[in-house]
């Protein structure tokens, strides 16, 4: 026996909750409320920015600048006036900025949860000892009375003990656009979620009266366990959070393992032991990319703008790149692949397929708005899509759907389960019973022989594989004591009215679209409540599967509810691209099995009940324009558009800014070798150190930072869409991209550059083995000539960086202008660090002679075209594109 | 025998509901309620004990209620005395309804009788008053114990008739201190291994709860983040009871771990039953 609080009579519920209609004593409702806390929604704990700030301070990257930043200060005590005070600082600073970034991201949950709580009002009315006083929400304990009307947010789950004419919107929950009339009757059978009898907390009634008992409050709602996961329930981190802190390890590592490498081959070789930590700071000045983390950040903040103007939101910065390494795409129907316009395109007589006309048609009209709930609205319907449909349709044959709907004496919602609506009419002093659904839920209750069923059946699929919405409307004269008996008895001996065919036309670029995401290695996969012929049908348009899919490509929601997820991951594996009168639990599943299967999925959704799937996916798309706010929330991208078209577009900028960080990163990268091998020489032989701490730090975070923020504002190139997903698999930092940069990029620098320092040195007088101090000009100069070397050569490698095997002059430098700003700044900086007294100050540097400066000068071209033939060497010459 | 420890709060009433569901399960449907009170009785507990045996004659259900002082020893001490024990005895409770500090369970009269482990034990924290003890969908992490599902069968043999579907959770925990994801190859092993033994336990399930016919399904993940696995999974089918066996953690491994058992009981959005069976 099912005994739920909607399954229980009002009296029933107002004693199991030790209340009355008049409602609770105040000391009563005191008492409770010290026992079961306030009706408020989860709070993050206090301070937890705080924790949230300390946290980015703790991760091994921030430790290792904090603990160098503290190597510092202390060799600054030790040895004063050699500037290590200053690299201290300017260490503690990056650490500081890094910390910043990514908290700035983390903070967007306190978001999240805000809007949920602007769902709930802060005073609702109530009785209390028989009184109507008004109460504040949060002082809400079970048992208490709410007193309801037209207008009223619900501020807590509870059971209607009365209702006259009650109407509500539970879309924040159940994400459907349908309203539900309301009863204070018990209902016998179904989820207590779907109840007619009870309302939710964040709901809101738009119609009517009543009074309801409060049965839960706080995180107990259905609200607050929405809440509630979204503040404790984190997200797995991304394909690319997991690559970036992967990347932030494998560089840390290898600063750390040649920093102790060297600091211990230096007290080995009988170096002084600050000496050897100023050397071992160097290498891991030199090998961590201070810059990196911002210009990632940058790169995605800057990716995300460019998908708000192609109609994507992105509510979470690693989304951006996500959406970059997506394998599946799982896809509505309704709004997302068809314009979401229904239009009643044929009324058919269900057995023999013939179009009803006259009052036949009529009839069914009318039998289908009674079923309805439609509103008017500035002179125009609203309602479900669906339900306007039809009144619109009537109203072409001179009905009055609205006059119509207004004797209609009792409502039965859509059910989402069941997938039909209902409602009773009472005409003329006939009452009349009318039902309009899926033609598979309609079908049990008809009266007609097995014969004509089976025509029917015949009628429906033919339609249906037409790519058309079939409903069936029955209807049958009801006797007065009926009006209220319980659904089960008045949808018995129903006589079948016939079948409205709707039809919702294919967005036009829905085609492209899917065609591209093949082309791209993508996987869509059409998941909707629809009728399975009619899923193929629009499959079929859509060119997610082929025209000639017969029924083995669609999958039944009946069938899915009894599949394990390897069962279902089998039928992935074999190829199944369409899931039919699918529940939002079973979109669960699908993901679930898709994850299983190790894909990047993205999963598009619109109602609250979709949410658990948007949080499952890899990245969840929720629909702007029909989407609820909490499927919103759940998502991390929003489609301003609600068109499957602006996936594939945020597809193509993802793979783009990943494309473009790996650019950036080889840039950045390569010139950790010329500031790295300075070092080794000086430790292993007997010549003057080429490159000052400070000067490492110029190059990391001065002179490099603009052109890798540049490099990754690169448009899509065209090759973006032509490559398969990258995947779980995709690394940032892989072999290939690490011995690119530092075993010939990075080694070709430091070779130019040590060359230039040594030529400079020779010029001036000194040779091998003899000492140099600090401080002399010659020395000063020759630490110019190196860091000016390292400069330029940076420049021919950031336009090197711009194709992956092409030229990084094929498009063109101004099709990526901030790469000339880049290039200048790199250039005004270099020319400043030679001859602007300032610098030379705080980095020690002095003025070349120009043929040095011509020199060093050259090391751009030099870069640039040695890149370009070991380009040119390893892959067959590729044609440039059409400019 | 079924016994119910009442406190005669609102928290006790919906725990109640739990203890009625599961005594109609038992062979001898038969429901002991004990109260042990430390100064006075609760407020309206006539009335509310009324209530519990109300709906216990509606199931079908013997009832008796039984208060008692409590002794200088305290609440849960006079449980344990009252109580026959070994494993033919089960003893529903409940966790509290407001964290103290961010303890549901710690300190606890409940928390005293499942570490007693002389009966069977099943402290239950309720979020979903609405459902009255019939919770539907259920649940259930295992953690790859050699036992399998064995101590967690008594509790889903009282769930009975109500299990409607069953899910087994298996989150096969990757160290924190790994500094690389595990190659394809590694983590295809470690799944296979946990699907084996879930299968296990699916099986062992499905026979001791023959004559109820539910939905099986289970799955199995790597993650380095259990609690919040189970919590999602939890949310992801829509489960209205999560079923977790005590913890057998040491000192060092709540100082160095915490406890999990909290943080689900914590961060829940289903009702929770913290089981564990007689020594």
């Amino acid at each position: 026996m099912d005994r739920q609080i909607h399954n229980l009579e009002v009296a029933e519920t107002l004693s199991l909750l030790r209340s009355r209609t008049e409602g609770l004593h105040p000391e009563e409702a005191a008492a409770r409320l010290v026992e079961i806390g306030p009706n408020t929604l989860t709070r993050p704990p206090r301070l937890s920015w705080l924790r949230l700030l300390g946290k980015q301070f703790a991760n091994l990257f921030s430790l290792l600048l904090d603990v160098s930043a503290v190597l510092c200060f202390v060799a600054d005590r030790m040895s004063p006036g050699e500037g290590m005070g200053v690299l201290g600082w300017a260490l503690a600073s990056v650490a500081l900025i890094n910390a910043i970034f990514t908290f700035a991201q983390e903070m967007r949950a306190e978001r999240a949860m805000d809007a949920l709580r602007r769902m709930l009002p802060q005073r609702i009315t109530a009785r209390r000892a028989g009184l109507e006083v008004e109460v504040l929400t949060e002082e809400l304990v079970p048992g208490d009375v709410l007193v309801l009307s037209e207008g009223d947010r619900i501020p807590a789950d509870a059971r209607l003990v009365e209702s006259h004419d009650l109407l509500a919107n539970n879309a924040p929950l159940t994400g459907e656009s349908r309203n539900v009339s309301l009863t204070a009757d018990r209902v016998v059978a179904g989820a207590l979620t779907d109840s007619p009898n009870l309302v939710f907390a964040g709901c809101s009634l738009l119609r009517g009266s009543g009074a309801a008992v409060v049965y839960a409050t706080g995180r107990r709602t259905e609200l607050g366990k929405i809440a509630s996961l979204s503040v404790n329930v984190r997200r797995p981190p991304t394909p690319l959070e997991r690559e970036v802190t992967r990347t932030v390890r494998v560089l840390t590592a290898v600063a750390l393992v040649m920093g102790v490498a060297f600091f211990a081959y230096g007290l080995a070789v009988g170096r002084p032991l600050w000496v050897n930590v100023v050397f071992m700071l160097g290498i891991i000045v030199a090998n961590v990319p201070e810059g990196l983390l911002p210009t990632l950040t940058l790169a995605l903040a800057m990716g995300g703008l460019r998908l708000a103007r192609k109609n994507v939101l992105v509510k979470s910065l690693n989304a951006v790149e996500a959406l970059g390494s997506v394998e599946v795409i799982c896809t509505d129907k309704t709004g997302t692949l068809t314009r979401n316009e229904l239009a009643v395109t044929g009324v058919v007589d269900a057995v023999s397929g013939e179009a009803h006309a006259g009052e036949a048609r009529r009839a069914l009209l009318e039998a289908a708005v009674v079923a309805s709930e439609i509103h008017e609205q500035a002179g125009a319907l609203t309602g479900d899509p669906l339900d306007v449909a039809c009144a619109v349709a009537l109203r072409r044959l001179g009905g009055d759907p609205l006059a119509l709907s207004r004797d209609v004496v009792r409502r039965l919602a859509f059910d989402v389960e069941r997938r039909r609506a209902a409602g009773v009419v009472a005409r003329g002093g006939e009452r009349r019973f009318s039902i309009k659904g899926a033609w598979e839920v309609v079908r049990p209750h008809v009266t007609l022989p097995e014969e004509a069923l089976a025509r029917a059946d015949a009628v429906v699929r033919r339609l249906a594989s037409d790519g058309l919405r079939v409903i069936a409307v029955a209807s049958r004269e009801v006797a007065a004591s009926e009006v209220d008996a319980a659904e089960v008895v008045l949808e018995d001996r129903l006589e079948l009215h016939g079948l409205i065919c709707l039809s919702d036309p294919l967005r036009d670029e829905v085609p492209a679209a899917v065609a591209r995401c093949k082309e791209a290695g993508i996987r869509v996969v059409l998941v909707t409540g629809d009728h399975p012929d009619t899923a193929r049908a629009i499959a079929a348009l859509a060119g997610i599967v082929p025209v000639d899919a017969g029924e083995e490509a669609v999958i039944t929601g009946a069938r899915l509810e009894a599949m394990r997820e390897h069962e279902i991951v089998a039928q992935l594996d074999r190829g199944a691209a369409v899931f039919a009168r699918t529940t939002p639990e079973q979109k669960l599943k699908i993901v679930g099995a898709f994850k299983r299967m190790g894909l990047v999925v993205a999963m598009t959704g619109d109602g609250v009940n979709d949410a658990p799937a948007l949080r499952a996916a890899d990245v969840g798309v929720a629909m702007g324009a029909g989407g609820t706010d909490v499927a919103r929330e759940a998502a991390q991208i929003v489609l301003l558009d609600d068109n499957f078209a602006s996936i594939v577009a945020g597809v193509e900028e993802g793979r783009t800014v990943f494309a473009n960080m790996r650019k950036f990163t080889s840039y950045v990268l390569a010139s950790n070798v010329p500031e790295m091998i300075p070092f080794l020489v000086y430790v292993v032989l007997p010549v003057p150190l080429g490159l000052t701490v400070l000067q490492i730090l110029s190059v990391d975070l001065g002179s490099d930072l603009l052109p890798a923020i540049a490099l990754g504002q690169e448009p899509p190139d065209g090759e973006a869409m032509a490559r398969r997903p990258r995947g779980f698999g995709g690394r940032l930092l892989d072999t290939r991209l690490l011995l690119r940069s530092y075993l010939f990029l990075g080694l070709v620098e430091a070779a130019f550059a040590m060359t230039v320092f040594f030529l400079v040195l020779w010029s001036g007088g000194w040779r091998y083995g003899l000492p140099i101090s600090a401080t002399d000009p010659l020395y000063r100069s020759a630490t110019t000539a190196t860091l000016v070397s390292v400069i330029f050569a940076q420049i021919g490698n950031l336009v090197g960086r711009r194709y992956e095997a092409r030229s990084g002059l094929d498009r063109g430098l101004f099709t990526n202008r901030l790469i000339l700003v880049g290039v200048a700044l790199e250039i005004a900086f270099a020319i400043a660090a030679m001859y602007w007294p300032p610098l030379w100050r705080a980095l020690g540097t002095g003025p070349l002679p120009s043929w040095a400066v011509a020199l060093a000068a050259a090391g751009a071209p030099l870069l640039f075209l040695v890149d370009l033939a070991r380009k040119r060497a390893s892959r067959p010459r590729i044609p440039s594109p059409p400019r | 025998m079924l016994v119910f420890a009442y406190d005669g709060s609102l928290n006790g009433d919906w725990v109640a509901h739990y203890a009625v569901r599961f005594a109609a399960s038992t062979p001898d449907r038969c429901l002991r309620m004990l109260h042990v009170h430390d100064a006075a009785p609760a407020n309206h507990l006539a009335e509310r004990v009324a209530r519990i045996a109300d709906e216990c004659r509606l199931l079908g259900v013997g009832f008796s209620a039984e208060l008692h002082p409590g002794a200088s020893a305290g609440v849960a001490e006079r449980l344990i005395a009252l109580c026959p024990p070994g494993p033919g005895t089960t003893l529903v409770c409940g966790a509290r309804a407001r964290a103290r500090g961010l303890a549901f369970l710690a300190g606890t009269v409940s928390a005293r009788l499942l570490a007693s482990a002389r009966f069977g034990v099943v402290a239950l924290r309720v979020v979903h008053p609405g459902v009255l003890g019939q919770p539907g969908r259920v649940l259930l992490p295992v953690a790859g114990h050699p036992r399998g599902a064995a101590d967690a069968i008594p509790l889903l043999r009282l769930i009975g008739a109500d299990l409607r579907h069953l899910h087994v959770l298996f989150v096969r925990e990757a160290s924190r201190l790994r500094l690389h994801d595990p190659g394809h190859v590694a983590l295809e092993r470690l799944l296979a291994e946990g699907r084996a033994y879930v299968a296990r336990v699916e099986d062992e399930a499905r026979a001791a709860l023959a004559p109820h016919g539910f939905a099986l399904d289970a799955s199995v993940v790597l993650a380095k983040d259990v609690v919040g696995e189970i919590l999602v999974c939890a949310a992801r089918h829509r489960v209205r009871l999560v079923c977790l066996g005590a913890s057998e953690r040491t000192l060092p491994e709540r100082i160095v771990s915490g406890s999990p058992i909290e943080r689900v009981l914590r961060e829940t959005t289903a009702d929770v039953a913290v089981y564990r069976g007689a020594r």
